[in-house]
């Protein structure tokens, strides 16, 4: 359930925002929606989304603010469970400091929001298992150039940062890309009922994080 | 090598079924004769994942025989026996050193249908591992055997026979120590229920690829999955996953490292490092990113290098390793704007990091020395930043802007949204990440440094003891340009000067960067990563 909030909070939290909650109020239909769902009283009258767990949540959510979002902050407030301890203040200035995704309507923003979450807890799972494995420093280096090669003055700076040699440099960097796409693939994997869809969804995925503008930012 | 007879007995993981319902299996007895009296029963040596499996003697070739009975489940089923008839045929075409020979499918009126093929006296590699401490091998042993195993997978794959039954227990080892794959091609065409059960039941799950799990048309990729899945376990004894829920781990969960599960099991002697590469990506979950064939595994081996274009014999594909994959997952990245990912990503992550450090102001911008050096009238913040590019905070996730401030006699690094005065903002971050954070000289040297007082003052605000940059000058050519603060002195090229007078105008710009903070000492360069820093200074021609 930690995951759940980890990767869906701020998606979840940026839709009813622009739907035109203000911070509170948006805050409190997230805390209550996801207090229902994981209670499993969530469900009516929605269909199976395709089998993306991701389109799944959000037509939840859509019919809990249209329907029970008074009834769901009260309880809440009245000693309901705790369930997420994210930061709102970062959700909040995140919010505020987002930028580009210009064009898409509001499904395609969640979709924007969720990819981003979900690309960020990969990228935090492969810095825990870097660190548990003692590369946490390694990590650190190589992470800008987990798509884009580095220049060959890169490659000789890289060198001297790892006390690596040039094939040892590439080495490194071929095993985090690739450790990096079995994350990636696997917490995709996560939400979808059909495994088949993986490729498609991870094309998804990158076809949607490039709708944003790197320019811009708070 | 030499290996000891064959090891006896059965194991639910590898052999895996239970004794109801292969009635014809039980009805068999040593000396009996089946197949015409051609054949006479000699030992049965184990259950497979069909029916059991007896060693006998072919009376006409004067030679022994393995002979695996259908059970009546299968062959009471016409679509699985036809499909069985086909592919037995299919794979009795195969004739290769690593492959065990399929002779013949007996279907005799009143006597139990089995698969006649050639005998193996050795263990299979599930067995002789039991017999290790930590049931596991040495490179030095395994080296061998894979050769010999993906020699055969080529072969195979290469006339369209996929195994999609990898395991240990599949491989066997005969009398001379080499590899004999085991049940080439059967596996495939046992679809109906019991056949499937069979196979869950057997302990193969463990070496099953996601796809070949959900039920996905047969492919190279499955098998080389499966390889790899048996490469891990050989090497580290233990199997990639392990437990109640292994079906869903392999869906959902990256398989282990290799290192670690070898340091786990207290496993000392090396493997080369392309082979633990190797595993992995034999291992990958999305199979674009799995070897293309086991005859692109031994070039890869034999070369060292994976990411060299190669073809296959079975496949005919280039190998090409991006981070995705080849074929479709390279064409999307091709497609869409990698640079925007990069920085996304960068941005995405730092986004969740906290701070290094807190900034702290060292300077009230209201006691800064603000003086009208200049006819564009009182400084401010807007102008000393005149030509200045933008700089991304590594751990702020902020704009933030440095300028060298030529004629006030500061550093001052300003953050534009807050207007907050930051120090040691360069010697804390974690410099990996400016990426986008450039240096640019716009004026000459001169005009950063009026006197050698300058250079440590700007040392103790800024933390910096030294800079040193690469710099492209007004010629084209690279030159060392070193700012060492401490000592008050600006070292450009192989001209080293006390006062910026003594330097000749230049225009350099800075690619990379290496910065020395203080206390560090001035030898240790290259303490952080490369990355490009860009400031600017104001004009002074009209100052002086």
């Amino acid at each position: 359930m930690e995951r759940l909030a980890q990767i869906y909070w701020y998606p979840l939290y940026a839709f009813a925002r622009r739907q035109g909650l203000r911070e509170a109020d948006a805050e409190d239909a997230v805390q209550g929606f996801l207090t229902r769902f994981v209670s499993g009283s969530h469900i009516h009258g929605v269909d199976s989304s395709n089998g993306r767990f991701r389109s799944f949540l959000l037509k939840c959510f859509k019919n809990y603010l249209a329907d029970d979002r008074e009834k769901a902050a009260s309880q809440k407030r009245g000693g309901g469970i705790e369930f997420v301890p994210l930061d709102a203040l970062a959700a909040n200035e995140r919010y505020r400091s987002e930028s580009g995704g210009h064009g898409l309507n509001r499904e395609e923003r969640y979709d924007l929001d969720w990819a981003q979450s979900l690309v960020a807890e990969v990228l935090e799972r492969l810095r825990r298992e870097c660190k548990q494995s003692g590369k946490e420093d390694r990590f650190e280096v190589l992470i800008p150039f987990l798509i884009e090669d580095p220049t060959p003055e890169e490659v000789t700076l890289l060198r001297k940062n790892l006390a690596l040699g040039e094939s040892g440099v590439r080495t490194a960097l071929r095993r985090l890309r690739l450790r990096f796409g079995e994350f990636l693939w696997t917490e995709i994997a996560r939400t979808l009922s059909d495994v088949s869809q993986v490729e498609q969804e991870t094309r998804y995925v990158l076809g949607i994080l490039s709708k944003t503008d790197p320019m811009q930012g708070s | 090598m030499r290996f000891p007879e064959e090891v006896s007995g059965s194991d639910p993981r590898q052999d895996g079924l239970a004794n109801e319902g292969y009635a014809m299996g039980s009805g068999l007895s040593a000396g009996q004769t089946v197949g015409g009296d051609r054949f006479r029963l000699v030992r049965l040596i184990g259950q497979g994942g069909m029916g059991m499996v007896w060693q006998a003697f072919d009376e006409r070739l004067k030679e022994a025989v393995a002979l695996k009975f259908i059970s009546e489940k299968i062959r009471g089923n016409p679509q699985a026996l036809m499909a069985l008839r086909r592919e037995t045929s299919r794979c009795h075409s195969l004739s290769h050193p690593g492959i065990i020979r399929i002779h013949d499918l007996q279907e005799g009126v009143g006597e139990p249908a089995f698969i006649s093929m050639e005998y193996i006296q050795g263990p299979n590699l599930y067995q002789l591992a039991r017999q290790r401490e930590k049931r596991a091998f040495r490179w030095s042993e395994v080296e061998g055997w894979l050769t010999q195993l993906c020699s055969a997978l080529d072969y195979a794959h290469s006339r369209g026979i996929i195994h999609r039954d990898l395991k240990p227990a599949n491989l066997m080892l005969n009398a001379s120590g080499e590899i004999k794959l085991a049940d080439f091609g059967l596996a495939e065409i046992l679809k109906t229920p019991e056949a499937v059960q069979e196979r869950h039941t057997g302990g193969t799950l463990a070496y099953m690829s996601p796809q070949q799990l959900s039920g996905a048309t047969a492919a190279i990729a499955d098998d080389v999955y499966s390889l790899g899945a048996c490469l891990f376990e050989l090497l580290s004894g233990s199997p990639v996953f392990s437990g109640d829920d292994v079906p869903r781990r392999i869906a959902f969960e990256p398989a282990p490292l290799l290192p670690a599960q070898r340091e786990s099991n207290g496993i000392t002697d090396p493997i080369p490092e392309e082979v633990e590469d190797l595993v992995q990506q034999c291992l990958s979950k999305n199979p674009e990113l799995r070897p293309p064939s086991a005859g692109a595994i031994l070039r890869m081996l034999n070369r060292g290098k994976e990411d060299a274009p190669v073809q296959s014999q079975s496949s005919g594909r280039e190998e090409r390793t991006t981070l995705f994959g080849r074929k479709n997952f390279s064409l999307v990245l091709e497609t869409i704007a990698a640079v925007a990912i990069v920085t996304l990503l960068a941005k995405l992550f730092l986004a969740t990091r906290k701070p290094a450090v807190q900034t702290v102001p060292i300077l009230d911008l209201k006691q800064a020395p603000v003086q009208a050096s200049s006819s564009e009238g009182p400084w401010t913040p807007e102008k000393a930043f005149d030509g200045v590019h933008r700089i991304v905070a590594a751990d702020t996730h902020r704009w933030v802007t440095a300028s060298v401030l030529g004629d006030r006699e500061e550093w001052i690094a300003v953050d534009l949204g807050k207007d907050m005065v930051l120090e040691r903002i360069m010697v804390d971050w974690e410099l990996a990440y400016a990426r986008d954070f450039a240096v640019r000289t716009r004026t000459s040297v001169q005009g950063f440094v009026p006197d050698p007082s300058l250079w440590t003052r700007v040392g103790s605000v800024t933390g910096f003891r030294e800079v040193k940059l690469t710099a492209v000058n007004d010629s084209a050519s690279q030159e060392d340009v070193v700012f060492d603060f401490a000592a008050g002195r600006v070292q450009h090229g192989q001209y080293m000067a006390a006062t910026a007078a003594e330097i000749e105008p230049f225009s350099p710009i800075a690619r990379h960067v290496m910065i020395n903070p203080t206390g560090r000492g001035a030898q240790n360069h290259g303490v952080y990563s490369i990355h490009e820093i860009e400031v600017a200074a104001r004009p002074l021609n009209s100052v002086r």
